[in-house]
């Protein structure tokens, strides 16, 4: 498979990539080394490979990949953060839509999803999670700040939460549940191994 | 119906198609025969009859056939992928719009699509299978890998994953439900056939089996417990009543029931049993407490030490 590789040549004064490549649906891995600034792009970006940026990446459409994405700064997304593969990125991600990984999603800052998170494996964050839609995870759930969603949070391994976990549905865990403030759900609070919490527990349906 | 060929004349030196025929809207079938690399068009691919390919075909547009889609490689669309006919594909089928399919959805490779997957026939992945909507399947759905779905699954057969099932709705099975890895539901369960779970079994709403309930193990259900065959699991708690035609039994776990607890077997488990109202059971009750509810028919046998309350 090819790779594009977008150099700051790419890029106008502004940070927006001005390249010749089409890349709103690259049959190819894009690479970016732009830099430690912005490569912001005005349309969707797709690649049928990754998408690797040493710097952080922006994109006022989709960011789409059929592989990994991965970033040395921050990914943020008009639209949908799409990856067949993992998604990790050194800073924070932000998605005007939902976001999807087959595999794990990884960030060093936070996760900020306008829609759901839907994950194969696990999701950890070094700041907050919020989501407006459900987070639905296959492995564990780790964040360095809150957990936030607008509907249920399921976890298929452990939830550890640095700030507070609210959830607008049920919260269900298949391990404990570790919440360095409250811990609040609208629907149940199920979980596998112990909870713990330093403030309050509050469901409006109960747990167990 | 007439048939438009394309070769590797047709295509560029990216192997985008350049040839002279307006392919966005084509009155026939069309056929590539361009070797075994990929066959890339800008725009959308529509014919009015079948598409089939020798290798693979992307479109920056939709695929969209009036008959079938058939290729020798990979299925890849950044718009939609439509077909009034089946679905085949010896790589995968990839869309980040919806896939619709008359016919069945059949993939040697995954099945990925960023918003709704729709069959009229089954859906078969040789690898995972991932949709950002609901999946809807007139047939079998078969993953040799997850099924990882936004939305809800829904089978006129049986769903089958060799690894989780993980749903953000309802899980809906004509058939059977069976996972290599865990299954969980955003909403109820409901199965004609078995529930058989290589993981935990986790419901936000109500569980319905035909047949027996298995999980390697738990069962947690925020409804009713319904089955028509055994319960047996690792625990079983149930949000609701526990149902089942044949016996309730956990491994080394409690069976507890906000509602009452009705069996057409024994009830054993191998901690306590709880239940918020009435229990009964055809045969023994066996457990090593009964912490709560009543044994109105059958026989309580407690082993002792049981956990404390």
């Amino acid at each position: 498979m090819k790779t594009l590789k977008i150099t700051i040549a790419d890029i106008d004064a502004d940070g927006y990539y001005n390249g010749p490549v089409d890349v709103t649906d690259f049959h190819g891995n894009i690479r970016i080394d732009a830099g430690a600034g912005w490569c912001r792009f005005k349309s969707s970006v797709k690649a049928a490979g990754y998408i690797s940026s040493i710097s952080s990446i922006y994109a006022a459409g989709d960011i789409n990949s059929g592989d990994f994405i991965d970033s040395g700064g921050n990914i943020v997304s008009g639209g949908i953060i799409g990856s067949g593969g993992n998604i990790h990125s050194v800073g924070y991600i932000e998605s005007g839509g939902p976001i999807f990984s087959r595999g794990t999603i990884y960030s060093g800052g936070h996760i900020y999803s306008d829609g759901i998170i839907l994950s194969g494996g696990s999701v950890k964050s070094g700041g907050d999670i919020k989501a407006s839609g459900h987070i639905n995870s296959g492995g564990n759930i780790n964040s360095g700040g809150y957990v936030q969603s607008g509907d249920f949070i399921h976890s298929g391994d452990f939830i550890q939460s640095f700030g507070y976990i609210d959830s607008g549905g049920y919260i269900f865990s298949a391990g404990y549940i570790d919440s360095g403030g409250d811990i609040k759900a609208i629907g149940n609070i199920k979980f596998r191994d112990y909870i713990k919490s330093r403030g309050i527990v509050y469901s409006a349906q109960g747990g167990a | 119906m007439k048939t438009l060929k394309l070769t590797i004349k047709d295509l560029d030196a990216d192997r985008w198609y350049n040839g002279p025929v307006d392919v966005t809207d084509y009155d026939g079938n069309i056929k590539i025969d361009a070797g075994a690399g990929w066959c890339r068009f800008k725009t959308s691919v529509k014919a009015a009859g079948h598409i089939e390919s020798n290798g693979s075909i992307h479109s920056a547009g939709d695929i969209n056939s009036g008959g079938y889609i058939k290729s020798g490689g990979h299925i890849d669309s950044s718009g939609i992928i439509a077909s009034g006919g089946d679905i085949n594909s010896d790589g995968y089928i990839d869309s980040s719009g919806n896939i619709v399919s008359g016919g069945y959805i059949k993939s040697r490779g995954h099945i990925d699509s960023g918003c709704y997957i729709d069959s009229g026939g089954y859906i078969e992945s040789g690898g995972p299978i991932f949709s950002g909507g609901n999946i809807d399947s007139g047939g079998d759905i078969y993953s040799d890998g997850i099924i990882l779905s936004g939305g809800s699954v829904k089978s006129g057969g049986d769903i089958k994953a060799s690894g989780h099932i993980n749903s953000g709705g309802y899980i809906k099975s004509g058939g059977s439900v069976q996972s290599g890895d865990f299954i969980h539901s955003g909403d109820f369960i409901q199965s004609f056939g078995y529930i058989d779970s290589g993981g935990y079994i986790f419901s936000a709403g109500y569980i319905d089996s035909g047949r027996f309930i298995a999980s390697v193990g738990y069962i947690d259900s925020g409804g009713d417990i319904n089955s028509g065959g055994s319960v047996h699991s690792g625990d079983i708690k149930s949000g609701g009543d526990i149902v089942s035609v044949g016996g309730i039994k956990s491994g080394g776990g409690p069976i507890a029931s906000v509602g009452y607890i009705d069996s057409g077997g024994d009830i054993n488990s191998g901690g306590f049993v709880e239940s918020g109202s009435s229990i009964y059971s055809v045969g023994l009750v066996t457990c090593k407490k009964l912490r709560s509810g009543k044994v109105v028919s059958g026989e309580l046998v407690e082993t002792g030490a049981g956990e404390g309350k």
